[in-house]
């Protein structure tokens, strides 16, 4: 699609959330570009507006004011159809708790966007799933429940999902919060390779020091506004 | 297209899988609605059938025709207080069946009439007196002493009976009057003086006193009237049980088995054989209520074997029941009160005696086959009229023989019937004429005329009837004649008039495709009568089969009802469990319309098994039941099932009907839960689950 251009262009964005009779503000303000190809790290303290931040990007929810722009659509101009398509077509998620469906064992979770996408046959989707399995170390894994896998598999399986459709932008929250720091580790660096390798852009949020430190860039956040790494 | 569709039947499979709890009852519920509707409509069709064959083939026909004039519908079993509706009349039968034969698919119609008569047993005073009169003519003092003895004892026991009736009656003045006469009849003074007055004595007793018997022992009927050849060719379940068939062209009546059983029978040999037959079906004294009253009630009819026992019979009995019961000088009424006391232990015994010792002595049945009855009827303007015929057999309804409404109808000749119901036929007309003129009341209206021919004021006439068709004084004629002519011109069956037709049909799967052929018919013919099913015509019963299929469909509709709230409730909660995955597969890309269809997936999966579950579980136990049959608990079940036994069948248009409604009811509960699902935002994804 869109080729040129960065792939995210936030302007001014404020994100309020009426809590009773008063209001919560998220994000106050912020102006940040992600360029495609980027290995982004949005860093902050618990509360500081890095999940509302994911969540205007990735097209799950519409900010207050200011403008939203990604892979080059203004995503308050499109309507809910037009968001699905996007997210199923451009984005990809990986979440903090992994949110594997349940029912469906490795294969069928990682071929799900594909059957969601109607793009490909068979043959051709199998092939990608195993392709993406092999990258993350989940060839033998291909029948077993999520149930069946430990915390660091899941999130493999989460991020050949979010890969396999191939998309320009993948977010993750917090992706590595509910595992151990090894583990968490060896995520962020399967992430970075996958970054190289594909040249995918991945926004990822952490409060882990040790895991900003893997990202290309680090923007910091704190009480919903970009305290350092702005470009 | 059919890979993401796989996948989609896969999730919605599994879920229903996960949540098997839920699965499960909603799954019992679908399954008992599905169940219910192919097995309840199995029955309740079943049931329709065989009431179909009991009525149609025994009484109804498949079609009735009757007067478009009718005040009333007409209902062949009596309406719900048990009397007969106002019909009116079919003026000309044989023009109503001239049209009616010419329609296709017409195999017969045959006349009727429906009304009721009072038959009399001729009765033992009566039959003594007879004796009596006989012996005065021939002047044989022995004999007439001994007779006049026997009918002595009548009086004096009918002087009790009746004595016995006040008690229960308080002070009745109509029967103070009857006691009065009886005992007169009783009285020494009244046997003292009978030889220097035989014949006037005997006049006293025949008109005063035989009547008071006579009275008591009145036996009310209800009777067809029909053309009995073409009734008994088309009413396949009609066979003779005793006696034979009325012979062509003859007056005659039968007598409904199951009614010569239970209500022609001495009342003692009826209440001993019932009792005998409930316990032969299990119940005993001491565990049956039913029983018990009928135990007890038993001693205090005593009576009907003491009156009618003469002094051989009286001495014999009392020898051997003093045997029998161990005490050597108690007298015949008390023998007979405590030989009437049976319980579990002498029951089987006491039957055997009266059987062996007792009935012979009695007059077991108040009219046998062979026996010319008396029938009694009232004309509709309220006037009774007598006509003797004979009775040649008895009938039965097969398969009906237990419920009362195959025990309900007696059958007569239609000729006879006319005659009691006061119709005109152009040879009536003429004898009516002619006793008019007898009795100098040539110009007069009708009223008038029956007034001055019954000697007292006729009463209120209800409405006009027509003059042509009936008329009151048609019974007196026969009477004025004496004895009825006992044949008839088989022809005139067709010529005169009835109440209703039967219709019954080669096909009877074309009901109503014929009904409307014949109505077209009848227009054509300008007759002006209506035509209605077997259904209409048997009133109440007809209607209860539609009211079996409403509680039904009510039943099913209530389980349905709940099936959908426990539906639409557990899928709300399973949506509210499911947010987040639900919000994970928006935020990967599935459309709200992907998420409402996976939920409705769900049910309609559930739907599709249980319901499919059901409908097989009761398709095999209607085929089963339908091979083995279910046995009729009673008499009124008998007659519901045509006969002993209900076979259902298995109708897969009822299984289709069924799977549809559920699947409908199913998704319609799952509309709102499946919309909630829909509106869940892809954000819940990311929400922490702490
Ligand atoms: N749906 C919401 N309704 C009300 N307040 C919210 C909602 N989502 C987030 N907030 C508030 O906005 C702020 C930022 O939250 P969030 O973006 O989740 O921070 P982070 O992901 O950095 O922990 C917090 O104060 C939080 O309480
Ligand atoms: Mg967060």
């Amino acid at each position: 699609m869109q080729a040129a251009g960065p792939i995210v262009v936030l302007e001014d964005v404020h994100k309020d959330y009426p809590l009773g009779r008063t209001v919560v503000t998220a994000v106050r303000g912020v102006s940040l570009t992600v360029q495609r190809g980027e290995f982004m790290a949005l860093a902050g303290p618990s509360g500081s507006g890095k999940t509302t931040l994911l969540n205007l990007i990735g097209c799950v929810d519409t900010a207050t004011s200011g403008r939203v722009t990604v892979d080059g659509h203004d995503t308050a101009r499109l309507k809910e159809k037009g968001l699905t398509k996007l997210r199923l077509e451009r984005l990809g998620f990986i979440f903090q708790s992994f949110n594997l469906v349940a029912v469906l064992d490795v294969f069928q979770n990682i071929e799900f966007p594909l059957l969601l996408q109607k793009k490909l046959g068979k043959a051709e989707r199998a092939a990608r799933v195993n392709e993406i399995m092999e990258r993350v170390g989940l060839s033998k894994q291909a029948k077993q429940r999520p149930a069946e896998l430990s915390g660091g598999q899941r999130q493999r399986v989460a991020i050949a999902r979010a890969l396999v459709a191939r998309p320009a932008l993948v977010l993750a929250d917090e992706p590595t919060a509910n595992l151990d720091s090894e583990t968490g580790e060896r995520i962020i660096d399967l992430m970075r390779e996958l970054n190289r390798a594909e040249g995918t852009t991945f926004v990822f949020s952490t409060h882990d020091p040790k895991i900003m430190n893997h990202a290309d860039r680090l923007v910091r956040i704190a009480d919903g506004r970009v305290v350092e790494g702005t470009n | 297209m059919v890979a993401s569709a796989a996948v989609f039947w896969r999730i919605a499979f599994r879920n229903v899988w996960r949540q098997r709890t839920k699965s499960l009852i909603v799954g019992f519920i679908l399954f008992l609605c599905t169940g219910l509707i192919v097995f309840g409509n199995a029955l309740v069709d079943a049931v329709d059938a065989g009431m179909e064959k009991s009525v149609t083939q025994s009484v109804s026909g498949h079609l009735q025709v009757y007067s478009a004039e009718a005040r009333d519908a007409l209902s062949v079993f009596g309406d719900e207080y048990g009397s007969m509706p106002d019909i009116g009349v079919i003026p000309d039968f044989a023009a109503l069946a001239a049209a009616v034969r010419k329609v296709e698919n017409v195999r017969a119609i045959v006349p009727m009439g429906i009304n009721f008569a009072m038959g009399q047993s001729g009765n033992e005073l009566d039959r003594w007196l007879a004796t009596l009169r006989q012996a005065v003519r021939e002047g044989d003092p022995a004999r007439i002493a001994e007779r006049r003895d026997e009918v002595r004892a009548v009086c004096e026991r009918l002087l009790q009976e009746l004595q016995n009736t006040r008690d229960v009656a308080a002070a009745d003045s109509a029967i103070a009057q009857d006691i009065e006469q009886a005992r007169r009849a009783a009285s020494p003074e009244f046997w003292a003086g009978f030889d220097a007055d035989p014949l006037g004595s005997l006049e006293f007793l025949e008109n005063k006193v035989a009547p008071l018997e006579a009275a008591m022992s009145e036996l009310w009927l209800q009777f067809l009237g029909t053309d009995l050849d073409a009734f008994a060719q088309n009413f396949d379940r009609f066979e003779i049980v005793e006696g034979t068939a009325v012979p062509k062209g003859q007056r005659g009546f039968l007598m409904n088995h199951g009614f010569y059983e239970e209500a022609v029978k001495h009342r003692v040999a009826r209440e001993l054989d019932k009792m005998k037959k409930l316990r032969a079906e299990g119940a005993s004294f001491e565990s049956d209520a039913d029983l018990r009253s009928r135990r007890d009630q038993l001693p205090t009819q005593y009576r009907r074997v003491l009156y009618q026992l003469d002094r051989k019979a009286s001495a014999d009995l009392t020898q051997r029941l003093r045997a029998l019961l161990g005490t050597p000088d108690t007298a015949l009424p008390d023998l007979l009160q405590s030989f009437l006391k049976v319980d579990d232990a002498n029951f089987d015994a006491r039957y055997a005696f009266f059987y062996e010792h007792v009935a012979p002595q009695l007059q077991l049945y108040a009219a046998k086959v062979g026996d010319v009855i008396p029938l009694q009827g009232y004309t509709k303007s309220g006037y009774s009229k007598s006509i003797n015929v004979k009775v040649y057999g008895t009938f039965r309804f097969k398969g009906l023989e237990d419920s009362d409404i195959g025990k309900m109808f007696n059958l007569v000749d239609l000729v006879t019937f006319r005659d009691l119901y006061g119709m005109m036929t152009p040879e009536r007309r003429a004898e009516v004429q002619a006793l008019r003129e007898q009795a100098g009341v040539k110009d007069v209206k009708r009223e008038d005329a029956e007034a001055a021919l019954f000697g007292e004021a006729a009463p209120a006439i209800e409405r006009q009837v027509e003059t042509a068709e009936i008329d009151e004084l048609a019974g007196l004629a026969k009477v004025a004649r004496g004895e009825a002519n006992q044949a008839f011109d088989p022809a005139e069956l067709e010529r005169g008039v009835a109440l209703n037709a039967a219709v019954v049909l080669a096909d009877p799967t074309r009901l109503h495709e014929t009904k409307a052929a014949i109505e077209a018919a009848l227009k054509d013919a300008g007759l002006k009568m209506q035509v209605i099913d077997w259904q209409a015509a048997s009133g109440m019963v007809g209607m209860l089969v539609v009211v079996a299929r409403g509680v039904l469909w009510v039943i099913i509709f209530v389980l349905l009802i709940v099936a959908a709230v426990v539906i639409n409730n557990s899928m709300v909660i399973a949506t509210m469990e499911r947010v987040k995955e639900i919000g994970t597969m928006r935020a990967i890309g599935a459309g709200r319309g992907w998420i409402r269809r996976l939920f409705l997936a769900e049910t309609a999966m559930l739907g599709l098994v249980s319901g499919g579950l059901g409908a097989a579980c009761a398709a095999g136990a209607v085929v089963l039941w339908g091979r083995v049959g279910l046995p009729a608990p009673n008499a009124f079940m008998q007659f519901l099932f045509g006969g002993p036994r209900l076979h259902p069948w298995f109708e897969s248009g009822h299984l289709v009907s069924a799977l549809v409604i559920i699947l409908l009811f199913a998704l319609i509960s799952t509309l709102y839960p499946a919309a909630l699902a829909s509106r869940v935002s892809p954000r819940a994804a990311m929400a922490s689950d702490g």
